[in-house]
């Protein structure tokens, strides 16, 4: 399915703001479709209106014991050679925007979100909450914001030999440049084709 | 039909803003680094809530990190480096009933398998007793962790091919061979000897005891899910459009890190 003229502006935008991977990934992604041979994972295999969909019980265990060449007889079983290919079906040129709009939400805003998530967690866990007894554990009631001097900021470290990371400018534990990104990417998956 | 220019200008202008913000949300590996931070955390903090465990976040001295500090994890791989205050630092989880049941739940952390060869555990949970001595002089943790996750922040599905490098890295990790003659163990520190937890004799076995899976913002292939059920894999897909998939993953943490014991590790 040919990629639609709106979707290749966007992958041009993200090109051209220093988002170069985002659009070689999303230009890859909207011209293979979407796979249509999924596997729900662990989430699916709970509960009783999956059971019969529930995956078969698995073999019995062999003893792999130090037979290296058994390990590699198990991982030539299951494939490439058995099995058959996945299957894509194309995305309509009307569904693609809202498809990039959507990949944009997960590899931008969500990543985001979680790591301003993961700082108000990380706060939780140090001074006095953290070497505190449990018993004398200082309660943080739900749902109660921390004060804003005590979020714990989640920084990754440079190779020392190598290319240093671009610094963050950000609030700890705050995501607000990722909300108001998100409200963007709602406003343009509206567009209609 | 082009996008309404208005609209196109508001992109850029957010994409700037978005950029100038989170600047390492410009690098390819960032968004991976984002899930495991997240994932590390989640973790802990469910640890924590269960009243048995206490958890503190730690820096590369081993020393806890104060209030509004910053936790730093490493962007890079790397063996457990030697003690730094400004270097990386990790969780400590506790047992409360036990304090000499001390767990460390690192990021980026590379593991030593017996070819040798050096894997990265993305989200991996080891003794204290493992990586003290470790971090005098920095070094790999041998053996195979007590838990790891992979971080996949692709949206496009998960196929066979990253379920055999997931499988092929705890193959090389597992101890299914002894290390040296008379050491069975789960895992090792090759400078003072220490050993710790159960060795065991069957893959299958070892992969049964302890949590692994692929974490994925993406699904899976239905190819990647036959052959993750049968070597114990679990398959965490969809991690930030289905809430159950991080439940699961905390609810497998906390039975696996609550069948430690003192004496015999897991």
């Amino acid at each position: 399915m040919p990629v639609s003229h709106d979707v290749m502006e966007i992958i041009r935008v993200l090109d051209e703001e220093g988002f170069g991977f985002l659009a070689s990934e999303l230009l890859a992604e909207v011209t293979l479709g979407i796979e249509l041979d999924l596997d729900g994972g662990e989430a699916d295999l709970e509960g009783e209106a999956n059971t019969e969909a529930a995956e078969p019980a698995p073999p019995p265990m062999v003893d792999l014991g130090e037979d290296d060449l058994r390990i590699q007889r198990y991982f030539d079983a299951d494939g490439g050679k058995g099995g058959p290919p996945p299957r894509y079906e194309g995305i309509s040129e009307p569904d693609q925007l809202a498809f990039a709009m959507e990949f944009l939400r997960l590899r931008l805003v969500e990543p985001i979100k979680h790591l301003a998530e993961a700082e108000q967690l990380a706060s939780k866990l140090v001074g006095d909450a953290a070497t505190a007894p449990a018993a004398e554990r200082p309660e943080q009631p739900e749902g109660e914001a921390l004060p804003a001097e005590k979020f714990v900021r989640i920084a990754f470290t440079s190779h020392p030999l190598g290319e240093p990371l671009p610094v963050d400018t950000r609030v700890a534990g705050s995501s607000v440049e990722a909300e108001d990104l998100a409200e963007v990417l709602q406003r343009i998956s509206k567009v209609k084709a | 039909m082009a996008l309404p220019a208005p609209l196109v200008a508001d992109l850029r202008q957010m994409l700037r803003r978005f950029g100038a913000a989170h600047g390492t949300a410009t690098v390819p590996t960032a968004a991976g680094k984002a899930l495991e931070a997240w994932l590390i955390m989640s973790l802990a903090h469910r640890a924590q809530a269960t009243g048995r465990w206490q958890a503190v976040l730690c820096k590369g001295d081993a020393q806890p990190l104060p209030p509004a500090g910053t936790f730093k994890l490493p962007g890079y791989q790397a063996g457990i480096l030697p003690s730094n205050p400004n270097g990386p630092g990790f969780v400590r989880i506790e047992n409360i009933a036990d304090p000499s049941i001390s767990l460390e739940l690192h990021g980026g952390l590379q593991w030593k398998g017996r070819s040798d060869a050096t894997h990265e555990c993305d989200v991996s949970l080891l003794p204290s007793y493992i990586a003290t001595p470790l971090r005098i002089a920095g070094g790999h943790p041998r053996g195979l962790p007590i838990v790891a996750y992979e971080c996949k922040d692709r949206t496009i599905s998960g196929n066979p091919d990253e379920m055999r490098q997931t499988l092929a890295r705890m193959f090389d990790l597992a101890l299914v061979t002894l290390p040296y003659p008379g050491w069975a163990c789960r895992m090792f520190e090759a400078a003072t000897h220490r050993k710790w937890g159960r060795h065991l004799k069957r893959y299958l076995w070892f992969f049964g005891t302890g949590a692994f899976g692929i974490v994925r913002v993406g699904p899976f292939s239905k190819g990647a899910g036959k052959l993750g059920r049968h070597f114990r894999i679990g398959l965490h897909g969809n991690i930030y459009s289905d809430p159950r998939t991080i439940t699961q993953i905390e609810r497998k943490f906390v039975e696996v890190i609550d069948s430690i014991d003192a004496v015999h590790g897991i």
